[in-house]
């Protein structure tokens, strides 16, 4: 028995004790678990206010940003939130036209600008990066120096949504009565796209455009299936995120999978899986649900036959 | 110290070049319930929002001498239904925890009396069973009692309800109407815009509206049928200062 407890340790500890990338698969493993935390946390507030196609055209704008900040030798961090707080001001410039629709203007900036910067970094001779790294990211290649930096960020993230987590709660929730009350819902409102772009640019080096959207959004949505509470929400969302950071850490090891694609691959089957035996929402209760009703009314209707 | 409870001066609301409400001089002292009347877009919403600060207006309004923004905390509002997110994920115990936000303030939890206003203020509503639901696993006069009872939850001085009877149910249309007289008895100014004009008999006071004041008085007073014509399509324009029942100094009208 205790040889099989230290098998499965072993197991367990060999991706990050091998000499060969272990120190790189510890940096990853630690970058993945502080995104998926603040993930949880700022994805939550997406989800639960229809951002998600929002947040997309976001992550997806950045990407120019990206590339002319790496063409020009820039600091990639400012190259990225530049283009974010253009391409935000842009979208509600497009939008307050009024010819166009706000989910129309959202979909042509996105795509104009991801394209603006795939046509950039195409036009370089040679690749110092690939483009694959800026799409998928690259996870292997997290210093300690961006761990800091992710989890400086992640700490002043968390404690600014918990020093305003009750008035972000009701400006979400109920924005007539939040303004009646007197709170600055224009400003709590602004301060969360800042808090989002923050996040989606400090996830963008290990996960990549495409796919930081997944670590923002798809454990919130799969936590709002279990639970009709917004403080368990959270929590759960970043446990399901942290679950699929640890899961998809040993993908990459043991079976040699892209390790943030495999993460997003993991967090989408805790999702269909909550589809399925969500108690309130799934596919299973709307079953025996609909099961019961119909015994209930067939017996209803042979009792009135006599 | 005998300042109105809520003293509107001049008061114009404007979405553009569309004039909601013209020029409303009106003075409403404690102790009231008061029923804003008038068809569909004569602007009885505009007329709660207005005193709320939350349109574009001209002209003065003040909360015993203070300017709204001094005494955001003394007014309780109870929008129309359609303005929430009812798949968010908070109980009704929640929701009416957040009449208690403002006075708790930033950053800080809520204390033990914040949880015992709560109890008290879904329990006036008889809602006390449900406080563990989701909102929206709720009727539909379920859901307005819990805003009313977030509206309690705040103890304001002034109670604001727009058509707080639509779309509800009977008996939540009971148990509501039963507490804004109650409140009413306990000293407070309530204000409900209604287009029912069976509820608006409830009302110890009434006013007419159609983009102007046209009347206010008793329901007595107001339930005469060239009042009600000018209200709902009339030309002419009445002024009506009829003494309220009981003594009470709600002061009235005056329209130019």
């Amino acid at each position: 028995m205790s040889d099989i407890i230290k098998n499965i340790g072993d197991w367990l500890l060999e991706p990050f004790n091998s000499s060969f990338g272990g120190q790189l698969l510890q940096n990853a493993l630690w970058e993945l678990l502080l995104i998926s935390l603040i993930g949880g946390v700022v994805g939550t507030y997406i989800v639960l206010r229809g951002l998600v196609f929002i947040v997309d055209a976001l992550t997806h704008a950045i990407f120019p940003g990206v590339v002319i900040a790496f063409l020009i030798g820039a600091n990639f961090f400012v190259g990225a939130f530049i283009a974010g707080l253009v391409v935000a001001i842009l979208i509600a410039f497009v939008a307050r036209s009024q010819r166009v629709s706000e989910d129309s203007a959202i979909g042509v900036v996105f795509t104009g600008a991801f394209s603006l910067g795939v046509v950039l970094l195409s036009s370089l001779k040679s690749y110092g990066r690939s483009l694959e790294s800026f799409l998928f990211g690259d996870i292997l290649g997290i210093t300690s120096q961006d761990l800091i930096v992710t989890a400086g960020l992640a700490i002043l993230i968390l404690a600014a949504i918990f020093a305003l987590r009750k008035e972000l709660l009701l400006s979400s929730f109920d924005a007539t009565i939040a303004q009646a009350m007197g709170l600055p819902v224009a400003r709590l409102e602004l301060f969360l796209y800042v808090i989002i772009a923050a996040t989606v640019v400090v996830s963008l080096p290990a996960v990549g455009n495409i796919l930081v959207l997944a670590f923002l959004v798809t454990p919130s949505a799969t936590a709002r299936l279990f639970t009709n509470r917004f403080y368990v929400l959270m929590p759960v969302a970043v446990g399901l995120g942290l679950v699929s950071s640890l899961v998809g850490i040993y993908l990459d090891y043991y079976a040699n999978v892209a390790g943030s694609a495999g993460v997003v691959v993991v967090a989408t089957a805790f999702f269909i899986i909550g589809l399925v035996v969500s108690p309130q929402y799934g596919l299973i209760s709307k079953l025996v649900q609909r099961r019961r009703l119909q015994q209930q009314l067939s017996r209803e209707l042979a009792s009135e036959e006599f | 110290m005998n300042l109105p409870l809520l003293k509107i001066e001049h008061l114009t609301v404007a979405y553009g070049s569309v004039v909601a409400l013209q020029d409303v001089n009106l003075e409403l002292a404690g102790r009231n319930l008061v029923g804003v009347i008038g068809p569909n877009g004569a602007g009885k919403s505009s007329l709660l929002k207005a005193i709320l600060a939350m349109v574009p207006q001209r002209g003065k309004i003040t909360i015993e001498g203070q300017p709204i923004n001094q005494a955001r905390e003394r007014i309780a509002y109870v929008p129309q239904r359609s303005d929430v997110r009812w798949d968010f994920p908070v109980t009704v115990a929640d929701v009416v925890m957040m009449g208690r936000y403002k006075s708790i303030g930033w950053v800080k939890f809520a204390s033990k009396r914040d949880h015992q206003i709560v109890a008290e203020s879904l329990e006036q509503v008889g809602m006390t069973e449900f406080r563990r639901r989701q909102i929206s696993q709720l009727s539909g006069g379920q859901q307005q009692r819990v805003f009313v009872a977030r509206a309690l939850a705040q103890q304001a001085d002034i109670m604001l309800l727009d058509e707080p009877l639509s779309g509800v149910d009977t008996s939540s249309q009971e148990v509501i109407i039963g507490l804004l007289n109650q409140l009413r008895d306990a000293g407070k100014l309530i204000i409900m815009a209604t287009h029912d004009l069976n509820a608006a008999q409830e009302c110890n006071c009434c006013c007419c509206i159609n983009h102007r004041l046209v009347a206010i008085g008793t329901p007595g007073q107001i339930f005469q049928p060239d009042i009600l014509a000018q209200t709902y399509g009339g030309k002419l324009l009445t002024v009506n200062t009829g003494n309220q029942r009981g003594g009470v100094a709600t002061t009235m009208i005056v329209q130019q």
